[in-house]
């Protein structure tokens, strides 16, 4: 079943950064300082990204015709350092097992640090062009 | 394959299992610090198709309505598809001026369309939300 019709566009963007989003690595980065219990961070990681190549291979095999594959520059809008970890909470909370679980005094020490984090990737991450970055694949559906 | 490192839950499993859970003050948070960066790609990947007024568009994974809102103000046809309720009753609100548009809480890997529905598809960072990204990121090449 193909619920695209013959001819008609596909659109596909997916992260091609190892954390996804700009918050996720900075949230990241601020977690491996916290004085966890050893293996205790779940730090989820794109360990293989698709490459152009297999966007367009992939998209081939499925009987489409690929219009281009391109590397896009995706940083994410950012709260202020100080209020970056209450602003996201209740995203990261669901989305990080670690940082749900985490008690009132790491929970205070972790917004001291992200708050540190976010004025470093804004010093030097974002300058040095670390920021975020995705694929768009486009392809029409063959006849 | 999975392609996800990391101990325990990996990020897709986590986001998978509780993106239905998706709470309002999730959905706020969602709007405010995700969508702005999901409506920029969006609109890139609009602008490499002839989409216009009159065509019926997917949207795979439509989260708040970065691509859906775009593509209903070009005048174009949208069925917005996503595993959150509180995603999808947000987006319906928004929706409220294109009566020819409509959110639908449904699995972006168990469509009930027919063939040839819509004149295109799009998933803008949302394989990330599923297990096995990578098969899910096969699936979109095959809608």
């Amino acid at each position: 079943m193909r619920v695209v019709r013959p001819g008609g566009w596909l659109g596909i963007v997916h992260w091609a950064s190892p954390y996804g989003a700009d918050i996720f690595t900075i949230l990241l980065r601020a977690l491996r300082k916290l004085p966890l219990p050893a293996g205790s961070l779940n730090a989820p990681e794109i360990t293989v990204l698709r490459s152009a190549d297999e966007f367009r291979a992939a998209l081939e095999a499925r009987e489409c015709e690929v219009v281009g594959v391109e590397l896009l520059d995706a940083p994410s809008p950012l709260p202020a350092p100080e209020s970056f970890m209450d602003a996201l909470d209740p995203i990261i909370y669901r989305i990080f097992p670690t940082y749900g679980s985490l008690d009132e005094s790491m929970r205070g020490e972790l917004r001291i640090l992200l708050a540190e984090e976010v004025r470093q990737w804004i010093k030097e991450d974002v300058p040095a062009g670390r920021t975020a970055k995705v694929r768009l694949a486009i392809a029409r559906r063959s006849g | 394959m999975e392609r996800y490192s990391g101990k325990g839950t990996t990020m897709n499993e986590t986001l998978n299992t509780r993106t239905a859970e998706f709470s309002d003050a999730m959905v706020s948070t969602y709007e405010t610090w995700a969508e702005p960066l999901s409506a920029r790609l969006a609109k890139v990947a609009l602008g490499r198709t002839t989409v216009s007024a009159g065509d019926h568009v997917i949207d795979i994974g439509a989260g708040t309505g970065a691509l859906t809102l775009q593509v209903a103000a070009l005048g174009a046809r949208v069925t917005a598809i996503d595993l959150a309720p509180t995603m999808v009753d947000r987006l319906t609100q928004r929706l409220a001026p294109y009566p020819e548009c409509k959110a639908l809480v449904m699995d972006g890997q168990a469509l009930t369309f027919d063939d040839s529905t819509f004149d295109a598809a799009f998933s803008i960072l949302s394989t990330t939300m599923f297990p096995n990204w990578g098969e899910r990121w096969m699936k979109l090449c095959e809608l």
